[in-house]
């Protein structure tokens, strides 16, 4: 049985850790050519085919809805059909999921015991690992169901998993949130010396800030490293080109658009390379090129009449830029910043703001 | 070819036939925005089996502006 070629989750396509199957094109034992689309796989970001590189017989390992860890094996092709026996189908774990004993947990004999004198059930312990009397304890001297447990029971609440997109879109924003140490910072900036400029330039971003914000934001994060950089175990990476990113969300859930180089060019310019963007996505030919690598986002709720709000920074990012909607009767716009506080400060923050507040009004 | 036009506008900015005319410009359509636009671009090239370059996107801003430009293609085209 000649191996001809595995087919791992590629780590150049994603940040994420987790990527979910969406459809296998095959059964396992199928004859594929080289060039076949094998399987469709989902990132926070879009959708991705991955294509057979040789001719021969395909045996996944996964199926559809599985989440698979990016850089495991996703399925193998062959030279010749091989026994199932030969290619035991590999179980991808839900990433919650109780490790190695099908969920249940194994307890100490001194555990059993004392469940037994206390009358207690052993499915208290459904998904821990090992329970001795220490946790037997514990749980005795817990008050009363939690909110959770609460939660759970009620009759009149229906439960709807979430989607494998969500579950990714969480992924990817919980990375630098679950640090608690990010933060926003907020400016008021004056729209009336541009506002009607823009309007005249622009006819599909009317009384939106977005199109002068990409144009200036390119330069301006040339003076603040910082705030194009990330995060990693005790390390801060600086990013040496500036990538900006569109998050948008056409009702599909929430992704990130790679715009091409904007700094320097024309609001008309920069009009045109973001419907060039958003024309390919929503015609579904973006790849992965046009996703991945973003370094700075720009999340833009002005046509959700918002007044604030604290944008969530992307896995990878270290801050995330949002604009608000205009108040015509103000004439004035609220742009926030939040920012990785492991990487900056707020006083860098602030000063970035103010800089390209000032830059938006001309002065 | 401006019938099938009027349609398109229609259903991409959810807004009933009668509201798109000769007159109708981005506007006077409070739902042609950056979304419904792209939309319609993308049913108007299914439709008439054609691709509008970046530029002429954001120069269609009107009805009017949208059949020359449409008119052009379909004469580039060879399609009628």
């Amino acid at each position: 049985m000649k191996l001809l070629q595995s087919i791992i989750v590629p780590h150049e396509i994603v940040n994420d850790e987790f990527v979910t199957v969406i459809q296998c094109h095959y059964k396992s034992g199928d004859r594929v050519k080289e060039g076949d689309a094998l399987v469709l796989i989902e990132t926070s970001k879009m959708t991705e085919e991955l294509y057979a590189g040789c001719g021969g017989y395909v045996y996944y390992r996964c199926q559809a809805d599985a989440e698979i860890k990016v850089g495991e094996r996703i399925l193998e092709i062959y030279e010749q059909p091989v026994s199932s026996a030969s290619v035991p189908p590999q179980k991808i774990p839900e990433k919650n999921e109780a490790p190695s004993n099908g969920g249940e947990a194994v307890f100490s004999q001194s555990a059993l015991r004392l469940i037994e004198e206390l009358n207690m059930s052993k499915d208290l312990f459904k998904g821990r690992d090992l329970v001795g009397t220490e946790d037997v304890r514990s749980f005795q001297l817990q008050p009363g169901p939690t909110v959770s447990d609460q939660l759970e029971s009620a009759e009149n609440i229906e439960f709807q998993k979430i989607s494998p997109y969500k579950k990714r879109e969480i992924e990817y924003l919980n990375d630098v949130q679950s640090s608690h140490l990010s933060n926003t910072v907020s400016m008021l900036v004056e729209v009336g010396s541009c506002l009607a400029e823009l309007n005249r330039v622009s006819k599909f971003f009317r009384n939106s800030l977005l199109l002068i914000v990409l144009s200036k934001l390119p330069s301006l994060l040339k003076e603040y490293p910082e705030l194009n950089a990330f995060y990693k175990a005790g390390s801060v990476g600086f990013y040496e080109n500036t990538a900006l990113g569109l998050a948008v969300n056409f009702g599909d859930g929430l992704r990130v658009l790679k715009l091409p180089e904007t700094g320097e060019k024309s609001i008309t310019d920069v009009e045109v390379l973001v419907f060039d963007m958003i024309k390919r996505y929503m015609g579904k030919k973006l790849t992965s090129k046009d996703v991945a690598g973003v370094t700075f986002t720009v999340t833009d709720l002005s046509k959700e009449g918002i007044h604030f709000f604290a944008p969530l920074i992307p896995k990878g990012q270290s801050a995330i830029l949002g604009i608000s909607a205009i108040d015509e009767k103000l004439q004035r716009c609220i742009l926030s910043l939040s920012f990785d506080h492991r990487v900056t400060d707020g006083r860098k923050a602030s000063e970035f703001l103010r800089k390209l507040k000032k830059r938006i009004e001309g002065r | 070819m401006e019938e099938k036009l009027r349609h398109i506008m229609s259903e991409s900015f959810k807004v009933s036939l009668n509201q798109i005319t000769e007159e109708t410009k981005v506007e006077t359509i409070e739902t042609w925005d950056s979304l419904n636009h792209i939309l319609m671009v993308l049913a108007l090239e299914r439709e008439f089996k054609i691709t509008f370059a970046p530029e002429e996107i954001i120069g269609m801003v009107s009805f009017e502006e949208v059949v020359g430009v449409l008119k052009q293609k379909l004469q580039t085209s060879g399609i009628r």
